[in-house]
């Protein structure tokens, strides 16, 4: 068996190990298995049709809808070459790729020296050639050595063998560079993860300076370089995120001082909005780009950063569910770093959505201004926090919710002389003066408030012309 | 004259605000529909106008301080756009009548003309006044004509027989001014 089972996000994306970089994205392709049955050992198929092929940094993922989704590790590889296509040129492009069998789902430990066979066969209209340009380069980049060993497995290693796994790895990924003779053969500097093992000049105080002031320089050099030129820039993109993320643990750790609780808690969500590893770009997706940035963003936005466990989560549930389009745009723009999209790409991304199934719709308010909502979002909830609004100002007692009925009783007791403002609204509702302006005259239109639009702006009170 | 009793919403800001929403203006035109008749009816004024005035908007005020589309302990005033739509629902169930093409001012009717048409034919019916003739002036001074018809303004009770001819109750003749009308029943 040479594929295996590949892990979907919601929205049915692949879901990409950390750092792991989507490189060419290619559709219409089907999996042959000259050498046998393939697929996953529980569910042998002779031939895979019509799925998208992606080339990543680290593996070959094949996706589809009805056939599922599997891949290929890269470091499993050993040569890959493209078939010829007959004297006319009549077959499709297809390039065989010769895959180390390994026994266990774990390919970099054991690779064993048996090979097999699998053949794409390329029915799109780009051919292969975007796929067989790549692929050498990524082959030669090796960047799967950098990725933590662990994202290889499907359950976690047993504590006990940790160290040795990580040792194991070491050593197969040099066998496998021996075995693999058309990858380019570079000796690896050590990677980033030894440098930070103990060692006996980093104990003690001093120790510990030694080792603080190593990692701000680094942390300079990073600095410096990224900013010496865009190209720099973008091959330091990983580093800056990882930086990123560094700064954020840090800024977890420091939380509890009640005085700067704010500020830590805007640096968080200032850094929590770095890091998408693979933007979809027009270059990696092609054809499929809407798509695919429709499933990217659908996952950016309902899909908590992973291994983040504060309590900002992701950015849609943060917003209490609804999110107007600008700053969805805005927040998804600055988590791709260097690979910007359009505001009209993501419009169109957004339209997509219901046809991919994805609970989340794009709304247009009567006022023009569009909307990212969840599916589960209710607008009753808002309307009976704003009722409940109209009803007090103990803005604690509004922020909780309440049922509709109730939230019209307690207004409807409170008379209707107590008007609101878009301003105290969007302060109860957590939400940007847009869209709470757009909450009220949701909640108008339904009947529970109506407007005041008297000297001071434009104000809002329980609607009392129900009661008459 | 015991004073006017204004509704409790009046003191609510939000009912000097023309409602965009369907069903809440409508019931804010019947509540304001209803205060303008009763604040007419109160104060015996026959025409209401809808242009914005600095003073209480409405051309004949008994009273000043008390006034008709201005609350002032709220700093509320209805807008013109408002007053128009009010009184325009009020035209529409025919107690009223716009004075010019482009609604100015709003004549008040306390009775529809055809409830005042078919009282003025019992009247004359009930007192055998057929062929009798009365000038405008008469109509507000004699003492045979009811009472609730000397309360109206000239204008209106002009109008009204107007009213009548075109049904054949009574005949106008003479000028404009209401001095020299006169009306005779048929």
């Amino acid at each position: 068996m040479f594929l295996y089972k590949l892990t979907l996000t919601p929205s049915g994306r692949p879901l990409l190990f950390p750092g792991e970089v989507e490189v060419v994205l290619m559709e219409a392709t089907d999996l042959e298995f000259p050498s046998g049955a393939g697929g996953d050992a529980a569910n042998p198929r002779e031939k895979l049709t019509a799925g998208v092929l992606t080339l990543t940094t680290a593996r070959i993922l094949w996706t589809s809808t009805s056939a599922g989704a599997y891949f290929v590790p890269l470091p499993a590889m050993r040569h890959h070459e493209e078939l010829s296509r007959g004297m006319f040129r009549t077959k499709s492009p297809r390039v065989r790729f010769e895959v180390f069998v390994t026994p266990d789902v774990h390919p970099a430990v054991q690779p064993t020296s048996a090979t097999g066979h699998v053949v794409a066969a390329f029915r799109g209209r780009a051919g292969c050639d975007p796929l067989v340009a790549s692929l050498p380069g990524i082959l030669a980049q090796r960047a799967w050595t950098r990725l933590p060993p662990t994202v290889w497995l499907t359950s976690p290693p047993p504590t006990s063998s940790t160290t040795n796994g990580t040792n194991a790895v070491t050593t197969t990924t040099n066998n496998s560079s021996n075995h693999n003779s058309s990858t380019a053969q570079q000796p690896q500097p050590p990677s980033e993860e030894t440098a930070t093992f103990f060692r006996a000049s980093d104990a003690g105080v001093a120790g510990i300076l030694r080792r603080q002031e190593r990692d701000s320089a680094a942390a300079d050099r990073d600095l410096s370089e990224a900013f010496a030129d865009l190209n720099a820039l973008k091959e330091k993109a990983s580093a800056m995120v990882s930086l990123a993320s560094k700064l954020k643990a840090a800024v977890a750790r420091s939380e509890g001082g009640a005085d700067d609780k704010r500020a830590t808690e805007d640096v968080h969500g200032w850094l929590l909005s770095l890091g998408i590893d693979s933007p979809v770009t027009k270059e990696s997706a092609g054809a499929l780009y809407h798509q695919q940035l429709s499933r990217q963003l659908a996952d950016f936005l309902l899909v908590p950063p992973t291994g983040d466990k504060s309590s900002h989560g992701a950015p849609l549930t943060a917003a209490g569910g609804m999110l107007s389009l600008v700053d969805a745009w805005c927040i998804y723009n600055r988590a791709r770093g260097t690979a910007l999209v359009s505001p009209e790409d993501v419009r169109k991304a957004c339209e997509l959505w219901p046809k991919l199934g994805i609970p989340i719709v794009l709304r247009t308010f009567s006022s023009g201004s569009l909307a990212v909502v969840s599916g589960d979002f209710d607008d009753d909830v808002v309307d009976a926090k704003l009722l409940v609004l109209m009803a007090s100002d103990d803005v604690e007692s509004a922020r909780s919710t309440r049922p509709l009925e109730e939230a019209i009783r307690l207004a409807r007791h409170a008379g209707g002389l107590r008007s609101v403002g878009v301003t105290e609204a969007a302060r109860v509702l957590g939400t940007s003066l847009e869209l709470a302006r757009e909450h009220l005259l949701c909640a108008e239109s339904r009947g529970w408030l109506c407007r005041d639009d008297g000297g001071s702006g434009l104000r809002f009170s329980y609607n009392f012309f129900r009661d008459l | 004259m015991a004073a006017f009793l204004y509704p409790p919403f009046y003191a609510y800001p939000p009912y000097f605000t023309l409602q965009p929403v369907e069903e809440t203006r409508a019931k804010q035109v019947q509540a304001w529909k209803a205060l303008i008749f009763d604040f007419c009816v109160h104060h015996n004024i026959h025409t209401v106008s809808a242009d914005d005035h600095a003073d209480g908007t409405v051309d004949v005020l008994p009273d000043p301080s008390s006034p008709l589309f201005v609350n002032a302990a709220i700093h509320r005033a209805l807008k013109r756009e408002a007053k128009v739509v009010f009184l325009d629902a009020l035209v529409a169930e025919g107690h009223g009548e716009w004075l010019e093409a482009d609604k100015h001012r709003c004549r008040v009717f306390f009775k529809t003309l055809a409830e005042y048409v078919s009282d003025v034919r019992r009247w004359v019916d009930e007192n055998a006044l057929h062929g009798s003739v009365y000038t405008l002036y008469e109509m507000a001074e004699a003492t045979e004509i009811p009472d609730e018809w000397k309360r109206l303004d000239r204008d209106v009770l002009h109008r009204i027989f107007v009213a009548c001819q075109s049904s054949g109750v009574s005949s106008v003749f003479g000028g404009e001014n209401g001095e020299d009308v006169g009306v005779k029943f048929l």
